[in-house]
Order: structure tokens, then C-alpha cells, then sequence
């Protein structure tokens, strides 16, 4: 299993140089479950992520590996990474609050999957057991916190306002069937994290209504159960992921492995995480039951397609006002929209402080150069806008960032496959108010978008790979609120 | 400008009294307030106006809505006292549950999303209840500042 955690963590270092987002996910899937048979077995026998109860066995021997992994992290040394510590510090600390965790986000989801990831294989590390795979507390089925948590002579036991949820509304059926009735996935996290998740936080209370809520070990089986939740939704209920590349790409590099080396991962990856490196024992969440089960490589395949596609999430589009269409341009030469939209258009908007729309510049790309890697500014009606413009200036939106996509990744997109055509959206409302704020903007001027690509730190954009065709570019209002990647 | 429906008030500004001066350890949902907000104000729900309501009117935030958005843009909470904020519809005396959600860590602000389940009426109402489910004391600063609910 060590094996297919290296390969897994190999493979998304080749994803991250190939291209991102469901590119990365062609590739992660063409390797894994195509050619490699050794692969496929180990996907068949990845660790269980079990339902925290009593009475059963399994349940039990995962409850001591648990305890054991616990007390060895918190016997490492404050200068190693996987030290329960340092581990906790990652996400908060009690005093300080939050540190790189993602709560009211879109990864709110993304980011905690990834956090349990590596936590899990630092377990499976210290206790030398591969197959270990970190018990969920389905606060929905079994409200009482298990009783291995509350022996104080356990490494298990944190002291708690209480171990009892059964009285909680937030984690009845009647709040989570609701819930799940969300087909939505950016609103159906955004009810998860509020409601289940936040109210278990707040009712278990002292260190995990804080920051640093990790340090108390049921914090870790809290987020299982949260993971579960999207698991669920997302494989067993089947609703779909978003598809934007935006929130595919995102990607953090503060986490360690199993052994303490540096990682990264990225959201898209994330979502295929429980098809090919834990499995969760299916239970009920409300109505939902716990019936599921994958019955044949063939239903794998079809059910890992799904996920690893996701969907074009609904989006309630108020406006929609084209700047440019389908044009050429080079690497080198920042780009400006010729057709300017006037700055009335959204007043309506950015006259009240709090409007619930959102203006954002859509672009998108007909095809990516082939070896370069990259990332996009967005400014706004700064026609000179260059390299060395200032990502501080007023104008200055936010920015995307992609990599060169090798032309074999296509091949996964080809033969009969509708072709990816990446989608980047970038809020500009904060800028746009700002501009007005310094009257750099009235309902008089226009509006023009720049887009200036900039060479990945260290390295050259090159004058022979330097076409990148732009297919649209747009500027769309919608209520919906995009975490979009600055 | 905040209106307070007297009658309620008053009671509960007695009732308050009363519990404070006999037991200055108390639970607190028992005290309810009722106050009603004119748009871009901004409402205070603490230990003395656990609650608030808004009309619903027109049809468009009525049964036109998926959901309630509730932003929460400022709390004291120097104790950490966990808060969660229950959410109705009440229409002609009956409160009927919508959902709840709770601040994490619980002196953090956030914006929350609660389903309507097409069960919103114009004319009826949305109303908030500030729950704070451990004992607290008297001298305890608990405050949520919240702006009108939006309805999308």
C-alpha cells in the first residue's frame, strides 16, 4: 500500500506538471485504472473508513490503532511536522484561531479532505499499519461521542462540554434530509459546514469551538464524518462536483506525507480520493440509507468517471456582456478588450455596499500552449497594464494560474470525448469598488479587462510556444458567491 | 429604525429582570424579544434580545426562494460560549423549524445559508432565536450582530 501512496503522490506530481484540473484527473485515471493491474488491486483493497460504534471488531482494532497513532504524534518532537502540534497548527490554534484552513469557502470541503488525507497516512506511518483507515463519527446515527474518547487515561479523551448530541436539531434527520435534498454542491457545502458541522464544533465545545480544534482527537473522526457527508452526496447520492478549473486547480502545499516530506494537492484531486485511496463504509445519514456498495469494475469505473467529470454547477447568470471573442494571443504580449462596457451597468451593484450579485470576468480558452507553465493577471481598465505592473495597483483583480498541457493529455478528452476548454473566473466586484472608491471609476467610463501572463517563478515564457487562443471572453453577474482563485 | 412590539418587550424585559435578580446563573432561552428591522440596519441579538423577526413581503422572497442567507457581521464572545441561531417560519402564531447553524470558532462571523423548503408565505415572517445552550453568567458579553436576512 506504501507503494500505491507513493505512486498516487508521484502521479500528482506528474499531474501538476502536465495541467490541472480534469486534465490532471484524465491522467490520474488513465495510469490507475487502465494498465496498471497492481494498481487496481491496491484501489480494490484501499483502507475502510468505518462508522464509529460498538460492537464491532474491526471497529474496535481501528479505535486502538488510532489511540496509538495519537500518542506516538504526541510523543514526536516539536521540530518534526507530523507532531500532533504541529499537525493541529496546520488548521488553528486555540488562542490564534484559524491558520491555513478553509471554512465559509468553496474548499471548505476540498481542503479538510486533504488535511484528513495526510493525517491518515501519517497514522498508517507511525503505527506501521497501511491499512488503517480513520473511523468517521456519524453524529447522525450514533450523537454520543464513543466512550474510548471519554477514558481519561486515554490518549483519546479531551475534556468536552459534552459527549452527547442526541438533542442537537443541527445533526437530526430533519435537518440533514433537507440538506441532502441539495443538489447544489457550492450551497449544499455551504449548509454542511454551517449547520452539522459548525453546530458539532460549538456544541462539543471547549477545544473544538476553537482554531485549534484538531488537538482534540474527535476533531479528526468530526471531519471524517463531514467527509463522509460529500462522499456520500457526491458517489452514493450521485450529484456532481463543480467542473470550473478555478476550483479544480486550487491547490495547497502545507501539508506532510506518512514520512514528513512536503506535498501538495489540489481540489480536483480531492474528489477522487475516496474511489482511489480510502473507501467509506456505507451508513445512513437521515433518509438516506446504507445500501450502497460498488458491485463490479465496471460500475467503478462508470461511478469514477462521473466524479472525475463533475458538472457545470447551476449558475443564475443576471448579465452577461461579451468583450472580446475568439482571438490570438501571444504570451508575451499582455491583452487588452477593444470593446469597452460602460460602468452603468453595475451600478446598481456597486452603489450598495452588500448587493447579493457578484461581477466576474470570464474566460475562457480554445486551446493551451502545448509546454509552458503560467498564470494570468486580471486588471481592470489599466490599458498599459505589463509585467511589471504591481499586483498591488488599484487595478489589479486577481489572477489564474494553469500549465503547459502536454498534447498526450488531450488524448483523454479526444476520441469521441467532448474536448476541455478551461474556464477561469475571476471576481471583480472588489476592484471595480475600489475604483469608484478613488474615482477611478464613474457610471461614465468604461470597462476593459487586461489579461498579462506571467512565467511560473524561475522560469521563461518562450517565444516559439506562445499562442494561446482565447475563445471568449466575458463579464457575467450571478448571486452566486465564487471563492475564485487570487 | 428598530420598532419593538411593546407588549412583548416589556415582558420580557420583567421577565429578564426577574431571572437576572434570582438566578444570575441561568440558561437564557427562555427570554424572548421581538424586534423588527427596517432594510440596511443591522440587528443585535445577546442575552437580553435572544430574537428577531422579518416580515416576508413579497412572493418573489416568499415561495420565489431557495434560501435565507444570513450574514453575521460582528460577535463578542470573549468566553467562547457556544452560539447557534435557530431559524422559523411563522406564520399565524406557529413556528415552524427551517434549519440552524452555529458559529465556529464561536466568536467568528460568517454567512449561512438556510433552505426555505418552499414553506416561506408572504405575510408570514422569518424568525431568529439566539440560542446559547450552556449556563452563562449575568456580567457575560454575548453578542451577535447580524445584518437583514436575505432571501436568494
Amino acid at each position: 500500500m506504501g507503494d500505491f501512496n507513493n505512486e498516487i503522490n508521484s502521479l500528482d506530481r506528474r499531474v501538476f506538471i502536465k495541467g490541472l484540473g480534469l486534465v490532471s484527473l484524465g491522467v490520474v485515471s488513465g495510469l490507475t485504472l487502465g494498465g496498471c493491474e497492481g494498481c487496481a488491486e491496491k484501489i480494490r483493497n484501499r483502507p475502510i473508513r468505518r462508522r464509529l460504534r460498538t460492537g464491532s471488531p474491526e471497529v474496535d482494532a481501528d479505535i486502538e490503532t488510532y489511540r496509538e497513532a495519537v500518542q506516538l504524534m504526541k510523543g514526536l518532537p516539536s521540530t518534526d511536522s507530523r507532531s500532533w502540534i504541529n499537525q493541529a497548527t496546520i488548521h488553528g490554534t486555540i488562542a490564534g484561531g484559524f491558520n491555513q484552513c478553509q471554512h465559509g469557502t468553496d474548499h471548505f470541503f476540498s481542503w479538510h479532505r486533504a488535511y484528513l488525507y495526510f493525517f491518515e497516512k501519517i497514522c498508517q506511518e507511525l503505527t506501521g499499519n497501511p491499512d488503517f483507515g480513520l473511523p468517521y463519527w456519524n453524529w447522525n446515527q450514533n450523537p454520543g461521542i464513543h466512550s474510548a474518547y471519554q477514558d481519561t487515561s486515554s490518549a483519546l479523551f479531551e475534556s468536552r462540554n459534552t459527549n452527547d448530541l442526541s438533542n442537537v436539531w443541527a445533526v437530526s434527520d430533519d435537518a440533514l434530509n433537507t440538506i441532502f435534498d441539495d443538489t447544489n454542491f457550492f450551497t449544499f457545502s455551504s449548509q454542511i459546514e454551517g449547520t452539522p458541522h459548525n453546530t458539532v464544533h460549538s456544541v462539543v465545545g471547549q477545544t473544538m469551538v476553537t482554531g485549534g480544534s484538531p488537538l482534540d482527537p474527535i476533531f479528526w473522526n468530526h471531519h471524517c464524518m463531514v467527509d463522509y457527508c460529500w462522499a456520500k452526496w457526491n458517489i452514493e447520492m450521485e450529484n456532481d462536483n463543480p467542473n470550473d478549473t478555478a476550483w479544480g486547480g486550487t491547490e495547497w502545499d502545507h501539508f506532510v506525507d506518512g514520512e514528513g516530506n512536503p506535498v501538495t494537492m489540489s481540489a480536483a484531486l480531492t474528489t477522487v480520493l475516496p474511489l482511489l485511496s480510502y473507501q467509506y463504509e456505507t451508513s445512513a445519514i437521515g433518509d438516506s440509507n446504507e445500501t450502497f456498495s460498488i458491485a463490479s469494475n465496471r460500475e467503478f469505473k462508470k461511478i469514477e468517471k462521473r466524479v472525475r467529470e463533475g458538472t457545470n454547477v447551476k449558475m443564475d447568470i443576471k448579465q452577461r456582456m461579451r468583450l472580446s471573442d475568439r482571438d490570438s494571443i501571444s504570451l508575451l504580449t499582455p491583452f487588452s478588450s477593444v470593446k469597452n462596457i460602460s460602468g452603468s451597468n453595475f451600478s446598481r451593484i456597486l452603489n450598495k455596499p452588500n448587493f447579493e450579485e457578484n461581477i466576474f470576468v470570464s474566460v475562457k480558452y480554445e486551446d493551451l500552449p502545448p509546454t509552458n507553465d503560467f498564470f494570468v493577471r486580471v486588471y481592470i481598465n489599466m490599458p498599459d497594464a505589463n509585467l511589471a505592473s504591481s499586483i498591488e495597483d488599484v487595478h489589479f483583480a486577481g489572477s489564474f494560474a494553469f500549465f503547459g498541457t502536454n498534447k498526450t493529455s488531450n488524448e483523454f478528452h479526444g476520441s469521441g470525448h467532448k474536448r476541455h476548454q478551461p474556464n477561469f473566473l475571476v471576481n471583480i466586484t472588489p476592484t471595480l469598488r475600489k475604483l469608484r472608491q478613488n474615482q477611478l471609476l464613474t457610471d461614465n467610463d468604461s470597462i476593459s479587462v487586461q489579461l498579462v501572463p506571467v512565467a511560473i517563478s524561475g522560469r521563461t515564457l518562450s517565444e516559439d510556444l506562445s499562442k494561446l487562443i482565447l475563445n471568449e471572453l466575458e463579464i457575467i453577474v450571478t448571486p452566486i458567491e465564487i471563492e475564485t482563485k487570487q | 429604525m428598530v420598532t419593538k412590539i411593546m407588549a412583548i418587550a416589556i415582558f420580557s424585559f420583567f421577565y429578564n429582570s426577574v431571572e437576572s435578580c434570582s438566578n444570575p446563573d441561568k440558561t437564557n432561552q427562555e427570554i424572548v424579544d421581538i424586534v423588527e428591522t427596517q432594510e440596511e440596519e443591522t440587528i443585535n441579538l445577546n442575552l437580553g434580545h435572544l430574537s428577531y423577526r422579518q416580515k416576508i413581503g413579497s412572493d418573489k422572497d416568499g415561495k420565489g426562494s431557495e434560501f435565507i442567507k444570513i450574514q453575521v457581521v460582528d460577535v463578542t464572545n470573549p468566553k467562547l460560549h457556544s452560539i447557534a441561531v435557530e431559524v422559523f417560519h411563522l406564520e399565524n402564531g406557529t413556528e415552524n423549524i427551517l434549519g440552524s447553524f452555529a458559529l465556529y470558532p464561536s466568536d467568528n462571523i460568517g454567512n449561512f445559508l438556510i433552505a426555505t423548503q418552499g414553506k416561506l408565505n408572504p405575510g408570514g415572517m422569518v424568525l431568529l432565536k439566539l440560542v446559547v445552550p450552556e449556563t452563562t453568567k449575568q456580567s457575560d458579553s454575548v453578542n451577535i450582530t447580524l445584518k437583514k436576512v436575505s432571501f436568494l
